[in-house]
């Protein structure tokens, strides 16, 4: 019975499911390790969540699948605003950009691409300098500017492309998302992540391994999902990098805003360090599958 | 029957608006939350937006709800019947008078709601003032404290309402807010309401959460003065005359073994948050594997990273005005290099990558590592391993006392003269701390000070550094294009 259950469950789904397992029971296996071993079990419940917003824009109706989406989305620009601090005279350009998040998502939860990018790039990221150039434009603006659109492109721009993904003809390529970010990330992060100015012999044994992880697990799973073999092996090889550059991205942000301290590594910081690699690939992903794998 | 009705108006508006907002529109995390006490209490807290005494009820299971007053000031609800119903029924807040007339106690009817077993939810503030600042506790806490002895009072900390909605604002911007209880206590009913209610204050801005820093709000670094002598003595007197004449104007902070902190008050040894220099054995091995060799011999370069991190340290997180250090990990090394690496002749550009290899900006290319174990494993060393910044001084200082009195001191010391320790050499190394200073000049933003101890007295020197160390640390003062003449 619970063979005939599991054949009923799309493959994928399994191994998505069974890769965040294992990085839970890893997680808490190791946490009393200490170090960067003790944030391992905020970092795989938040895959758990990942996880079940990735398999509910693929199986789920999309009314809910997206106002999952968008829930995720609001939550993690609201936590984004409150450790990076702009202005108090900004303020109305936060709201700004929590409003984008509909605007962001319409587009994608109709999956007209076209409207997308005419959408999020040209009138939000116009529109949100404009706003914020209303309240009197003294010292600070831009510093406000630039916190501003990073929190919109990464937690807005970003994400919203796994809802255009949800309409991808192939089944599956959400999980596979997940499973290839899953694999570039975890050797990262156990043995250490190429960040600017702090040297380069941990993230000389991590980025290896996790290029070989990921390479390898788009050419394993890839073709569960119907892409051919060498594309989804290049898919885990994109997003790998992608997943390096938003880790890159993430630390130097991190630095600038003095969350280094572990104790703001597991408190509310630590949701840019789980989030921002993810959402980085999100869009490199999405545009490989469209253009060059069809 | 009209309290049911109160109580299910509560329980209505908490459950159904209250709870979910903060729960999923504002996203409170609430930190020891456990410590609120399960009898009656007092939960006292900063004041900044209408939305703390939410927030604070919110620290009570829902079965306490009716039992949770905040204390609302009468001539701000009251004044009209919206405000009357938000504040009184659907918050369950007791009104009191900031201002009483006629002698009455505006306590009486907090103190009667504590002796009935209820909580309190009080703000001794008194109003939300400007965002992010918290006003001086008024001594009406103080006392009710003195009025209910052994009343517990819960110290809470909120930080985020007055982001979300701070006064003068109409509409709230979601954001997160932590809410750090503090651990319970009671007051002395001996002591003054005023001392209670300053302590009060303490307790609460005690668990306050470094703020995050703002755009624009990073505090200037401190100025940076660096003391290089190739004679130790003299190098060593000047620190501490140096540091003893600038400290008496501006905290100061010196860095040699053990680090010195010096103020109006005089100078002592620095045991605050700042790390002091602990030698690693293992970067010991590594010297002695690389060869370093002269100024950065084995333990010495081991001490040289160790102050090249403090040093860097104390920029990321400015604890004093003005950094005086004995020697200068950077202008050491680069001299160093000149001397020893570049046999005393070296182009601009060649110091200018150097200066670029230290300093961390660039790493050392993987072709040239070779080279560099070879001629200058001491810069290898810093920038592939990644050991320290060490960063540029804003001004430097050179003493450099002619070379003959140099070799006369060293020999005076009674030990081995080291390989480097001749004349042509020291004249090279000396030469190579000018080359240095001129660089750092022509870089921009440095103050290059050279100084023969034969010729003036120290003490004229002292008088430089400080002049030209209070000008820079002085706060730079606009001005006016129209101004000018």
């Amino acid at each position: 019975m619970v063979t005939q259950f599991l054949e009923r469950i799309p493959r994928l789904d399994l191994v998505l499911a069974g890769a965040v397992t294992i990085a839970g029971l890893f997680a808490l296996l190791t946490r009393r390790r200490g170090g960067r071993f003790r944030e391992l079990p905020g970092w795989a419940g938040f895959w758990v969540f990942a996880a079940v917003v990735l398999i509910s824009l693929s199986h789920a109706p999309k009314y809910i699948s997206f106002a999952l989406l968008a829930t995720w989305m609001f939550a993690a620009l609201r936590t984004y605003f409150f450790v990076a601090p702009v202005r108090p005279r900004d303020r109305y350009a936060i709201l700004a950009s929590y409003l984008s998040i509909p605007f962001a998502i319409w587009p994608a939860y109709l999956g007209s691409e076209g409207l997308f990018l005419a959408v999020v790039p040209v009138s939000l990221f116009l529109f949100i300098p404009a706003f914020l150039a209303i309240s009197q434009p003294e010292k600070g603006m831009l510093d406000s500017m630039g916190r501003t659109l990073l929190g919109v492109v990464i937690f807005v721009f970003c994400l919203a492309h796994l809802g255009l993904l949800a309409h991808h003809e192939l089944t599956g390529v959400l999980e596979l998302f997940g499973i290839l970010v899953l694999a570039a990330e975890l050797p990262q992060r156990l043995a250490g992540r190429f960040r600017s100015g702090k040297g380069w012999v941990k993230p000389t044994i991590g980025i290896p391994i996790s290029l070989v992880l990921a390479v390898g697990s788009g050419w394993f799973f890839g073709p569960l999902c119907g892409l051919v073999d060498d594309d989804a092996a290049r898919a885990g090889l994109l997003v790998f990098v992608a997943v390096t550059m938003g880790a890159l991205v993430n630390g130097a942000v991190s630095e600038d805003l003095s969350l280094t301290s572990p104790s703001a590594r597991r408190g509310r910081g630590a949701l840019l360090d789980r989030i921002v690699p993810a959402a980085y690939a999100a869009p490199v992903y999405f545009h490989y599958l469209n253009y060059f794998a069809p | 029957m009209k309290r049911l009705f109160a109580n299910l108006a509560l329980y209505l508006f908490h459950i159904g608006f209250v709870r979910p907002v903060l729960r999923w529109g504002v996203g409170v995390r609430y930190r020891r939350r456990n410590l609120v006490p399960r009898g009656p209490c007092v939960v006292v807290s900063n004041h900044n937006s209408h939305l703390d005494a939410a927030v604070l009820m919110s620290l009570f299971p829902l079965g306490r709800l009716p039992h949770v007053h905040p204390v609302a000031a009468a001539d701000y609800f009251g004044t009209n019947l919206i405000k009357r119903t938000a504040a009184m029924l659907l918050m369950n807040g007791i009104p009191i008078e900031r201002r009483p007339k006629g002698g009455a106690d505006p306590l009486q009817a907090i103190a009667d709601a504590l002796e009935a077993g209820e909580s309190l939810v009080f703000f001794p503030e008194g109003s939300r003032g400007e965002a992010g600042v918290v006003a001086p506790f008024r001594p009406g806490i103080g006392r009710l404290v003195r009025k209910m002895p052994g009343l517990l009072v819960v110290p809470v900390f909120l930080s985020g309402p007055e982001r979300i909605w701070p006064r003068g604002q109409v509409v709230p911007v979601p954001l997160s807010i932590d809410a750090i209880v503090g651990k319970p206590r009671s007051y002395s009913p001996e002591a003054d309401p005023k001392e209670i209610a300053e302590q009060l204050q303490k307790d609460v801005l005690s668990l306050a959460p470094p703020a995050p820093p703002l755009p624009q709000a990073q505090p200037d670094p401190p100025l940076r003065v660096a003391i290089c002598c190739l004679d130790r003595e003299t190098r060593k007197q000047a620190f501490h005359e140096v540091c003893e004449r600038l400290g008496r104007s501006e905290h100061t902070l010196g860095i040699a073994d053990p680090v010195i902190e010096v103020d109006a008050e005089g100078m002592r040894e620095l045991t605050g948050p700042i790390p002091q220099p602990r030698g690693r054995p293992w970067l010991g091995a590594l010297a002695w594997i690389f060869r370093t060799s002269g100024l950065f011999k084995g333990q010495k370069f081991v001490e040289m990273v160790d102050r090249a991190q403090i040093d860097e340290a104390l920029g990321q997180r400015p604890a004093a005005r003005i950094v005086v250090t004995d020697g200068s990990a950077l202008v050491d090394l680069l001299a160093w290099a000149h001397a020893d690496s570049y046999h005393g002749v070296s182009s601009e550009t060649e110091m200018n990558h150097l200066l670029h290899f230290l300093s961390g900006r660039k790493p050392i290319p993987a072709s040239k590592w070779w080279t560099f174990i070879r001629k200058a494993p001491e810069v290898w060393l810093v920038n592939s391993l990644d050991l320290a910044h060490p960063p540029v001084p804003d001004v430097l200082v050179h003493i450099r006392p002619p070379v003959a009195k140099l070799m006369e001191r060293l020999r005076l010391r009674g030990e081995e003269l080291e390989q480097h320790e001749h004349d042509p050499y020291l004249e090279k190394l000396q030469a190579g701390y000018a080359v240095v200073g001129e660089l750092l000049v022509k870089r921009g933003k440095v103050d290059f000070i050279e100084f023969d101890p034969t010729e003036e007295p120290l003490e004229r020197l002292v008088e430089e550094v400080a002049e030209v160390c209070l000008r820079r640390a002085a706060p730079e003062t606009e001005i006016s294009p129209t101004a000018t003449p």
